[in-house]
């Protein structure tokens, strides 16, 4: 089976490579500040966004709500070096485990309720958990956090003055989840996931524990979410819900995934340099004029959504079957 | 003789309405028992009933002398009943063999041997050239086709297939009633809802007339053709041969 993974993917495997080279090389040579922070956000939206295709592209069950993962990922590590001087390169996998265990208890209830129902409660659970976390007093409430930790060596607590070692610190992270992503998406795991996204009932009917297989792709989901929230709080050494758990970051995951391709593996990827790069870009040059750049980070975001459904990695499969599953192995 | 398949004294309420009322009946190990009656009879409420898509109100159904009343359609499947759909329930956006496969890994983890078992089936069902086409882009027929090998592909014990050749041909009538035997030949018992008498009566070891929610008889297929009552309520009654 490792055998085969590698053989039947060689094609793919060959691309990674170039994107890869593709990566390291980049801020190297384009040696611009702003750059590498954008490259370095894009990384972290590429986790998040992987992470919430697996409930909501391959799954199919829209989670609006999954700034809690990621708001819970950040709060794991910036308390643990805050309070514990704890590292997180240990907390990180708290942080994951913290996810994973509130994605067990919500999501056997609220995975029950179907389509808009589901997406409407999830956005309500984020919503409570900001709400909690502004009133938290030992949390930092709502003026949040800096987690900065003095003295600190660099590499044992991830807190680099090289802007550019976040960034290849995390594009190690990204490839790992990118590589699980690939090697689930022909597993039993994925294919019962695209059966239950498919239809239900059919599901149920050959044999699949829906209820059991979903409650388990939520939690690998919020698992990823959560790393990828854990290493934007140590990007940025700060946390506040204001900034994490807000719905506006909730629809950011799921614009990533949605724009890039929904249940592809490379879609998030390409969601993640496309809205990232739009979005950074607005804020900075328009930012000034109050709300304009989020008008029209809007009005760019509806216009790929309306002329290309597929998301980007559906203008590119046509060409080239790129990442996209129709391609087959 | 050994009964795969026991109902007894079953009875299905939706609100005010009694789909099935008070069903008693078994299937033998290696039969083909036909299920006919009108529309509307409850034909497809006692397989909805018998793979666990939802629980009866009264009664018990009895597979391999467990009592699988209240278990969940998953878990039926995994002890061993395949079902089809009246309405095919194709997955659209996979290909053939990827929905034959979701139903290959009910009894496999690993994936080579899961797609190896699909090659047998698409086989078995004369789908192989159908392989890699997206199941959105077959025909009805085809798709009733698809539901069959997808059942086939969990490995059941008994399958229940529901109107699996409404909306056929002559010709690719003939070929499903030849894949009917080709499955029971391979061990597995069948139970069928079809609204063609010819075939039913051509293909089943026995037949259960459903009327109104009721079963008005059991019996092989001459004694049901032959007996007043379904004459009368059924195939005197105006009901098509072909169903609709
Ligand atoms: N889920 C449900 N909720 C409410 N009523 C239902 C439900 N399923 C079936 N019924 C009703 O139960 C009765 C029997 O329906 P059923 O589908 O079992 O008939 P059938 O014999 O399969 O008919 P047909 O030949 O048209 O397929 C019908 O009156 C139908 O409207
Ligand atoms: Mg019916």
């Amino acid at each position: 089976m490792q055998k085969n993974f590698l053989k039947t993917n060689r094609g793919w495997f060959l691309g990674l490579a170039v994107g890869v080279a593709a990566a390291v090389l980049f801020p190297q040579v384009v040696r611009v500040r702003f750059v590498w922070n954008l490259l370095t956000l894009i990384l972290v939206w590429a986790i998040v966004g992987m992470g919430w295709n697996v409930i909501g592209g391959y799954c199919g069950q829209v989670s609006n709500g999954h700034s809690l993962f990621y708001g819970l990922g950040a709060y794991t590590v910036g308390l643990a070096a805050y309070k514990f001087k704890l590292s997180p390169w240990v907390s990180i996998w708290i942080g994951v485990l913290i996810s994973m265990t509130v994605a067990f208890f919500v999501g056997k209830p609220l995975l029950r309720l179907k389509g808009h129902v589901f997406a409407i409660s999830t956005m309500a659970l984020s919503e409570c958990a900001r709400i909690i976390f502004i009133n938290w007093k030992w949390g930092g409430g709502a003026t949040g956090v800096y987690i900065f930790t003095k003295n600190a060596n660099e590499w044992a607590f991830m807190q680099f003055k090289n802007p550019l070692n976040y960034y290849y610190l995390f594009l190690v992270f990204a490839l790992a989840v990118l590589l699980l992503i690939k090697y689930l998406d022909k597993s039993k795991f994925f294919y019962y996931l695209r059966t239950i996204k498919g239809n239900e009932t059919a599901a149920e009917s050959v044999g699949i524990d829906t209820a059991a297989y979903k409650l388990r792709a939520y939690m690998l989901s919020a698992a990823i979410v959560s790393i990828g929230g854990s290493l934007y709080a140590q990007f940025i050494l700060y946390i506040d819900p204001s900034m994490l758990m807000t719905l506006n970051v909730s629809m950011m995951i799921v614009l990533t995934a949605v724009m890039g391709g929904v249940g592809t593996v490379m879609g998030p990827i390409l969601g993640a340099i496309a809205l990232t790069t739009i979005s950074e870009y607005t804020r900075v040059y328009l930012g000034r004029f109050g709300g304009l750049d989020m008008v029209l980070y809007g009005v760019l975001v509806i216009i790929i959504v309306l002329y290309c459904p597929g998301g980007i990695v559906s203008l590119l499969g046509r060409r080239l079957k790129f990442g996209a599953r129709r391609g087959k192995a | 003789m050994d009964h795969i398949l026991v109902i007894e004294q079953v009875t299905k309420r939706f609100g005010g309405l009694v789909a099935n009322e008070d069903i008693s009946f078994a299937v033998t190990t290696g039969e083909i028992v036909g299920v006919v009656g009108p529309n509307g009879a409850g034909k497809t409420t006692l397989f909805n009933l018998i793979s666990g898509e939802f629980a009866p109100t009264q009664g018990t159904v009895v597979f391999c002398g467990t009592d699988i009343t209240a278990m969940k359609a998953h878990v039926i499947c995994q002890r061993g009943i395949g079902r089809t759909f009246q309405i095919p329930q194709s997955l659209d956006d996979m290909m053939v063999y990827e929905n034959v496969l979701v139903g290959a890994l009910c009894k496999r983890k690993n994936m080579e041997e899961a797609l190896a078992h699909v090659d047998e089936v698409l086989a078995l069902c004369g789908m192989t050239e159908l392989k890699t086409v997206y199941a959105g882009k077959l025909n009805v027929p085809q798709k009733k086709r698809l539901e069959i090998a997808r059942a086939m592909a969990t490995d059941p014990k008994l399958l229940l297939l529901d109107e699996t050749m409404a909306g056929l041909t002559a010709t690719e009538r003939k070929d499903a009633v030849s894949l009917i035997r080709k499955i029971n030949a391979t061990g597995v018992s069948i139970l069928t809802i079809e609204h063609n008498m010819d075939v039913v009566m051509s293909v089943s070891n026995r037949v259960v007339v459903l009327v109104s929610g009721r079963v008005l008889l059991v019996g092989t297929p001459e004694e049901v053709t032959s007996h007043p009552d379904v004459i009368a309520a059924y195939l005197g009654g105006g009901a098509n041969q072909d169903g609709q």
